[in-house]
């Protein structure tokens, strides 16, 4: 059956019209009976009434008012002081938003931040590349989304940005070579540094030592920018050769 | 997205673009390229090319502007010495002080011939030349000075060859192709290696 109306409007609220019956008579209830007094209208007000005001509390808070004489189990979730709280430690008779809370109650937010505990939500694979958000969380696969995008290139040339700041740019050239005079080889990062290039590694890929020993490349002192870097090559006799060169650029 | 500046003939990554801003390094003018733009003009250029920014404000591939005459000529008379060197290095076996025990051999034999050649006082560079080829050691003597002989007029040859060359490139004017020039002197050094025995 469906319900048709929200707990707002309490049973005999409005005047009220009620008293709490003893507690020997909450215990006992109504003996029913030909010889026994009929319950009396304020008892049953009562009752009614504090049905309606315990589901009116789960209505708009999603859990009932603490109580003081309530054995809580771990897990439990009440309301105090305005907000949700679960039990994290079984207790009674300590108040979530008193002093004697010492972590035997959790404050839930709406929303969980660095402090409080609360509900959160996945981070989508751009947010995790954005590396800015405060709000969502990673999981295994946003994590190595965090990585991919725009913040990667994996080609040769290539980049990657990692979380932090750190970016890692790569590449291959090969150098004609006519003689022994120095070639010079200018190198374009794939993408510009944005702050500073912090270190680059230039150098031969040969097939052995002896082709290794033919060959000089070094990377040109004063001649590293945020846009690429000078690579200088040479080799001791004078022919036409190539030369392999590979690079490995870190910056911020 | 990757974006393109004429300005810095640069690539720019849009998803870094706050980090280029947080740094002031965005370029006014840049503007988003394609993937294949991307690929294709990150990557090395074809040989002799070079990426500069065309007219269009897109990147393109222009030939290496030829280097400056200076080091152009300095380039052509490196090679020549390469040449003498390599020569140079063919009469005699390498490793350091050979030359200092060539010069060594040639006073002891000129000094002993000098002093009428006597037996019993044959010089060390003489007696082991003489033990190792199982040679008298006026044999000895007469192939020291012969093979210094031979040294010394190819290294005169090489020497000539080699101020000749680089003389030759300096002469020429500055529009001139030196490797052109220098070319025939290489030729004659390397005829003068193929000689050594």
């Amino acid at each position: 059956m469906a319900r048709n109306d929200s707990f707002r409007v309490r049973w005999a609220s409005n005047p009220a019209q009620f008293e709490r019956p003893q507690t020997s008579l909450i215990e006992r209830g109504w003996a029913g009976g030909a010889n026994e007094d009929p319950p009396e209208a304020k008892w049953e007000n009562w009752w009614h009434n504090r049905v309606d005001e315990a589901l009116a509390e789960v209505e708009a808070n999603g859990a009932l008012n603490w109580q003081p004489d309530v054995p809580y189990e771990a897990g439990a979730t009440v309301r105090d002081d305005g907000v949700n709280w679960i039990c994290a430690i079984p207790n009674n008779d300590i108040r979530p938003s008193g002093g004697a809370n010492d972590g035997h109650w959790l404050k839930l937010a709406a929303q969980a931040t660095e402090s409080e505990f609360g509900a959160v939500r996945l981070a989508d694979a751009a947010t995790a590349q954005g590396l800015t958000d405060a709000e969502r969380v990673l999981t295994p696969a946003t994590l190595a989304a965090a990585f991919q995008g725009g913040n990667q290139s994996l080609a040769l040339p290539g980049y990657q940005k990692l979380p932090g700041g750190l970016i890692l740019q790569f590449g291959a050239h090969t150098v004609q070579l006519t003689d022994t005079s120095v070639a010079s080889l200018r190198v374009n990062f794939p993408i510009s540094f944005p702050s500073a290039v912090l270190g680059v590694i230039g150098g031969l890929i040969a097939a052995s030592e002896a082709a290794a020993t033919r060959f000089n490349a070094y990377v040109q002192a004063n001649q590293v920018d945020t846009e690429g870097f000078l690579m200088r090559v040479s080799q001791d006799e004078p022919i036409q050769r190539s030369v392999g060169l590979t690079w490995i650029a870190l910056g911020r | 997205m990757k974006h393109y500046s004429a300005t810095t003939n640069s690539f720019y990554a849009g998803s870094l673009r706050a980090d280029y801003e947080a740094a002031g390094t965005w370029p006014a003018d840049a503007v988003e390229v394609s993937g294949e733009v991307f690929a294709e003009f990150s990557a090395p250029p074809p040989a002799g090319m070079q990426r500069v920014a065309g007219p269009d404000g897109l990147p393109m591939w222009a030939p290496v502007p030829p280097l400056p005459a200076d080091q152009r000529r300095k380039a052509a008379k490196d090679a020549i010495d390469a040449a003498a060197g390599a020569a140079r290095r063919a009469f005699v076996s390498v490793g350091w002080g050979v030359e200092e025990e060539y010069r060594l051999a040639k006073q002891e034999t000129d000094a002993w011939i000098a002093a009428g050649a006597p037996a019993d006082a044959v010089p060390p560079s003489i007696a082991a030349w003489a033990q190792a080829r199982d040679w008298t050691p006026e044999q000895a003597a007469t192939d020291i000075l012969r093979t210094e002989q031979l040294w010394t007029s190819m290294l005169l040859a090489i020497r000539e060859q080699r101020l000749l060359g680089k003389g030759a490139v300096d002469a020429a004017g500055d529009d001139a192709d030196f490797d052109a020039i220098a070319a025939p002197f290489i030729a004659a050094l390397d005829a003068i290696r193929a000689q050594a025995p």
